[in-house]
């Protein structure tokens, strides 16, 4: 079994700031999340969550210091190399759910195993099986506009676990919803995370949803300021 | 909300040039193409005019004899004519300039001492003297001429006509239109006894100039004159030889016609989806307006505050562009007119004050248009969908398919109407041709909608880009239906020049069997007052070579009210019977050799609805002959023609010599050989000899001269195919940048982005080609049956030119690849966290 699932070893992110000033996001952040743990990112709008799951999914590169998911160290990979990474290793939920309106729910469903190649015989199954996990067999034929904000989050949870990805990173996935409906949704993710033995790495704004996590990391200003572990 | 704007379009220049250009290059190039068409256009329509004042001069009624050319006798008695204040002889022929073939010059020759005061005194002011002027080969030529060929006073050269190579000597140069007498841009103005003894046209002329005594009745005039003439003289004003001029033009100008609306199509499109390009980036920007409380007035007027903007400055860009492009293509339509036409070349540009008010309609206009249905969906949105970030599907099935109804109701009313009333009606043509092209706009949408919906996507790769157009249809259809407009006029316009060449063929394939054909001229071309001596007809005849002789006399004549060709043949000749494509059933030729009958042409029997049974008026010297029309042939000449057989030629329209004989050569016998055998053999006659291969070779390059135009429609549907793809998939490049971030996020490599863009602007290729060829063999149908037909009178056989439409055809897909390329590449370095920003 891997060490750790997401490794950051003073990692830093600088945007260009007005004139010639450096703007960081992160700065020299370290932290080590093993397989098979629910972390929690926490901190205030401008903190560095996003950045954080940004350089954790390899859509984005750290300016100082590593980030290695399961051994592999993102900095040493190309475009192309992170790609493949990502598509087989790693699942990402948004805040605002970007599901396609032109495809079915069966279809959003199904976009990474497409994307990748799948035969559809291969993935028919486990996209049924995904939305019956959700709650939502009989929706697998609809539009997704007609979907309310839980069930479209939902569907987007399930694309995200469809090639049963190793890390799951999600950025406030129930910035969305109302209360009811993202704790229902929060709960359905852990539990499947569970289940596919995942390691879910999320962002949110909110203590409860924190508190659901195996730990909790807390951010100010792109400093790691605080860690908390559920179980001290 | 100004000072915002200000600030906003600067901002837009400065962050977004690429697309701000491509947006105003648009522009341009939509006016451009609008006008540059409009100038040669209307530049050719003034070359056909000022022709018509170089035939006519400044004259108020132009002369001219019924047989073709006048007897000098004829002058006296028009001068005499009451109400004719002064009146001038003219003696005309066009020659080449030794060494420079290709180089036409219009040979005038004028009577110097006539009472024609304003080229008198020209010619005074240059060569005091008449002895001067009227010494043997003394010639004036116009600036230009002269320009072009290096020449100064006092130079030596040789000319060239039918007959052989003339010396002249150039005496003076005359801007002959400044004084307004006949000249043209390139002409030799000699005395007309000169030119008559030099160019073989003794006592004879081809036309006299006439100014009207003030305040005569000019029509009355030229009527007066004819009848003084016992009818043997046409007597017609200068704007009833423009009409006929015109209608000589016909062909031609329907190809110009023909590119104007490819042009307009092209203008268009190019202005509408360019600003359409522009507004979509700024979609979500105006979303954060609104949801700062602008009132959507002020965001509609923002809208086309800024795509007035970039009109102006893309008309600004066009006219010069038109322009310039018009300029570019003036030798190509300038050597058709006079190649083809034998008309002057159009020698400076017209760009008048109705071609500018076009550019900026076609400009300002299209660019507001263009803006307004997407303004006012922004309009009439809410907030909150246009900060979308995947914004929904566009039309719902019952718009598209209300709308796919229209296009088939509409096509289905214009033929339903053609076939119950608007067959009587010439411009009917028009009628259905619109209707086919509004219809392809109208069908578009449902049916990409249907299409790319039934795909089934295995993968992400092309079937996946197929289907994922029907998620933008607005862009997608608009792309699609001004591909398939394009893909509609081109496949048209070639299945009608190659059926009327493919028939064409046919024809002269019939038509001319004899080995070589040797024909009397007059000047460089052959008239009706060249004539063959019986003596040289007899030498021929008797060649070593010749093994038959099929004579040929030829008139111009009016018939019905139209100056045709009247041909006299040897009907009774297997030959002669073979060489006519009759149309009506049954012995025609027996027919009309028994009842004292003549053949007539197809375009002449529809033009003056004259057919087998009914009789045709033939205006001979002698005065109107009336005869039966025995059949009815094909034929691919202007106004068409009539058949008769010589000996009752000779009966109704009086004896003369033969004007061509077509020789059938001894089996193993050299055409070519014996063509330039007869041609050095007699050197004196003014013969134009040709074998059987040359004359179809000069056939058909007159033809492919008059159409070589159309090559420009294949670029124009080139330009129109690149554009139209690269346009759209730079908006779905843009409108789409969270989707393919999002795709990007889900394990996406550039390259597949990259290929679903390439796969998105193949899949509009074809179905702009598909739906393009369904709309252009609509097109060619009413082309070939019902424009040509009530316009020309011809009878064009329908030919599958499998070759040219697949060229068409792959180089437009070729043009759709190749244009997808930038923006695909764009497409493909979309950021995987540009997705996230918008969750930011």
């Amino acid at each position: 079994m891997d060490a750790s699932a997401l490794n950051f070893t003073d990692v830093s992110k600088v945007y260009d700031g007005a004139g010639s000033a450096e703007r960081y996001a992160l700065r020299d952040v370290t932290f080590d999340i093993a397989p098979g743990k629910t972390v929690a990112i926490v901190g205030r709008s401008g903190s560095g969550k996003s950045t954080l799951l940004h350089l954790a999914a390899g859509i984005d590169v750290p300016t100082r210091g590593s980030v290695a998911v399961y051994g592999a160290a993102l900095n040493g990979l190309g475009e192309t190399e992170r790609t493949r990474l990502r598509r087989r290793d790693i699942g990402f939920v948004f805040q605002l759910f970007h599901l396609l309106p032109h495809l079915t729910v069966r279809d959003n469903v199904a976009l990474p195993d497409l994307i990748a190649g799948v035969r559809e015989r291969t993935y028919r199954e486990r996209v049924a099986a995904l939305l019956e996990r959700v709650g939502l067999p009989d929706r697998a034929g609809d539009p997704v506009a007609g979907l309310s904000g839980g069930e479209m989050q939902r569907v987007a949870i399930c694309r995200a676990l469809l090639r049963r990805p190793r890390l799951l990173l999600a950025d406030e996935p129930t910035g969305s919803l109302d209360d009811a409906s993202g704790q229902v949704v929060m709960d359905l993710m852990l539990q499947m995370v569970a289940e596919e033995g995942a390691t879910l790495v999320y962002a949110t704004h909110s203590r409860e949803l924190a508190a659901m996590a195996d730990r909790t990391l807390r951010l100010h200003s792109g400093i790691l300021e605080a860690e908390s572990d559920a179980s001290e | 909300m100004l000072r915002y704007f200000c600030k906003t379009v600067s901002a837009h220049w400065r962050t977004n040039p690429v697309l701000y250009g491509l947006t105003v290059l648009g522009v341009a190039l939509g006016v451009a193409s609008v006008i540059s068409i409009r100038i040669l256009n209307q530049s050719a329509v003034a070359s056909f005019a000022a022709g018509v004042r170089t035939i006519g001069g400044a004259a108020d009624v132009v002369v001219t004899g019924k047989a073709g050319t006048l007897p000098d006798a004829f002058y006296p008695l028009v001068r005499g004519t009451p109400g004719v204040a002064a009146a001038w002889p003219v003696f005309e022929s066009t020659v080449t300039v030794e060494g420079r073939p290709g180089t036409f010059a219009r040979l005038l020759g004028v009577d110097l001492l006539a009472p024609s005061p304003e080229l008198w005194e020209a010619l005074s002011a240059f060569a005091p003297g008449a002895a001067a002027v009227g010494g043997r080969g003394w010639a004036a030529a116009t600036p230009e001429l002269a320009r072009t060929m290096g020449w100064v006073p006092g130079d030596r050269f040789k000319v060239r006509d039918g007959a052989g190579v003339r010396e002249l000597r150039l005496g003076a140069l005359i801007d002959f239109e400044r004084w307004g007498a006949s000249g043209g841009g390139r002409a030799l103005v000699m005395d007309i006894a000169g030119a008559q003894s030099l160019f073989g046209g003794a006592g004879t002329l081809h036309r006299i100039g006439v100014t009207a005594a003030e305040g005569a009745d000019v029509p009355a005039l030229a009527a007066r004159i004819e009848e003084r003439l016992g009818g043997r003289v046409d007597a017609v004003t200068p704007s009833e030889r423009t009409g006929q001029a015109r209608q000589l033009l016909g062909a031609f100008r329907l190809n110009l016609t023909a590119l104007s609306l490819v042009s307009l199509v092209v203008g268009t499109f190019l202005v509408f989806s360019s600003m359409r390009a522009c507004l979509v980036r700024q979609r979500r920007e105006f979303g954060v307006l609104r949801s700062l409380g602008s009132t959507p007035a002020q965001v509609l007027a923002l809208i086309l505050g800024e795509a007035a903007l970039l009109g102006v400055l893309g008309v600004v860009i066009g006219i010069l562009a038109g322009y310039w492009t018009a300029v570019w293509n003036l030798d190509a339509v300038s050597s058709t007119l006079t190649n083809v036409y034998m008309l002057r070349e159009i020698e400076s540009l017209e760009v008048s004050g109705g071609t500018l008010a076009l550019a900026v309609l076609a400009g300002l206009g299209g660019a507001l248009s263009g803006t307004l249905l997407p303004a006012l969906d922004v309009w009439r949105r809410d907030t909150r969908t246009l900060l979308d970030t995947l914004p929904a599907r566009s039309a719902g099935t019952a718009v598209t398919r209300t709308l796919f109804r229209l296009g088939l109701l509409l096509v289905a009313g214009a033929v339903g109407w053609y076939w119950f009333i608007g067959w009587r009606w010439r411009l009917t043509g028009f009628v259905l041709s619109t209707a086919v092209l509004l219809c392809l706009p109208l069908v578009t949408p449902w049916l990409v909608q249907r299409l790319t919906g039934r795909v089934r996507v295995p993968d992400f790769g092309f079937r996946y880009g197929v289907r994922s157009l029907g998620a933008t249809l607005a862009n997608t259809s608009f792309s699609v239906s001004s591909l398939a407009m394009a893909v509609c006029l081109l496949v048209g316009i070639t299945l009608l020049v190659e059926s009327f060449r493919e028939t064409l063929v046919r024809w002269v394939n019939r038509s001319l069997t004899a080995d070589v054909f040797v024909t009397a001229t007059v000047g460089a071309r052959p008239g009706p007052n060249a004539t063959l001596s019986p003596r040289l007809v007899e030498r021929l005849a008797g060649g070593p070579d010749v093994e038959d002789v099929a004579p040929l006399r030829r008139l111009v004549l009016r018939v019905e009210g139209r100056r045709l060709a009247v041909v006299g043949v040897d009907l009774g000749r297997p030959a002669a019977r073979r060489r006519l494509a009759l149309l009506s059933s049954g012995d025609a030729v027996g027919r009309a050799v028994r009842d004292r009958g003549v053949l007539i042409g197809e375009p002449l029997s529809r033009g003056a609805s004259v057919t087998v049974g009914d009789t045709v008026e033939i205006e001979g010297p002698a005065g109107p002959v009336r005869l039966p029309v025995s059949g009815v042939y094909r034929d691919y000449t202007q106004g068409g023609s009539v058949t008769m057989d010589l000996g009752l030629m000779a009966e109704t329209l009086g004896s003369g010599s033969l004007t061509s004989i077509a020789l059938v050569l001894r089996p193993g016998a050299d055409p070519e050989a014996v063509a330039a055998g007869i041609e050095s053999r007699y050197p004196r006659d003014s013969l134009r000899v040709r074998s059987n291969r040359r004359l179809k070779e000069d056939i058909f390059n007159v033809f492919d001269q008059t159409f070589a135009v159309t090559r420009i429609l294949q670029v124009m549907s080139l330009i129109i195919a690149a554009c139209a793809i690269t346009l759209t998939l730079l908006v779905v490049a843009q409108e789409k940048a969270s989707e393919i971030a999002l795709y990007r996020t889900l394990g996406a490599f550039r390259r597949q982005v990259f290929l679903l863009f390439v796969s998105k602007g193949t899949a509009m290729a074809f179905l702009g080609l598909t739906l393009g060829f369904a709309g252009g063999i609509g097109l060619g149908a009413i082309l070939i049956f019902v424009i040509q037909k009530s316009y020309f009178g011809w009878s064009i056989e329908w030919t599958w030119p499998w070759l040219p439409l697949a060229g068409e055809a792959l180089a437009i897909v070729c043009a759709a690849v190749l244009a997808s390329l930038y923006p695909a590449f764009r497409a493909s370095r979309t950021p995987a966290n540009e997705l996230c920003h918008a969750d930011a």
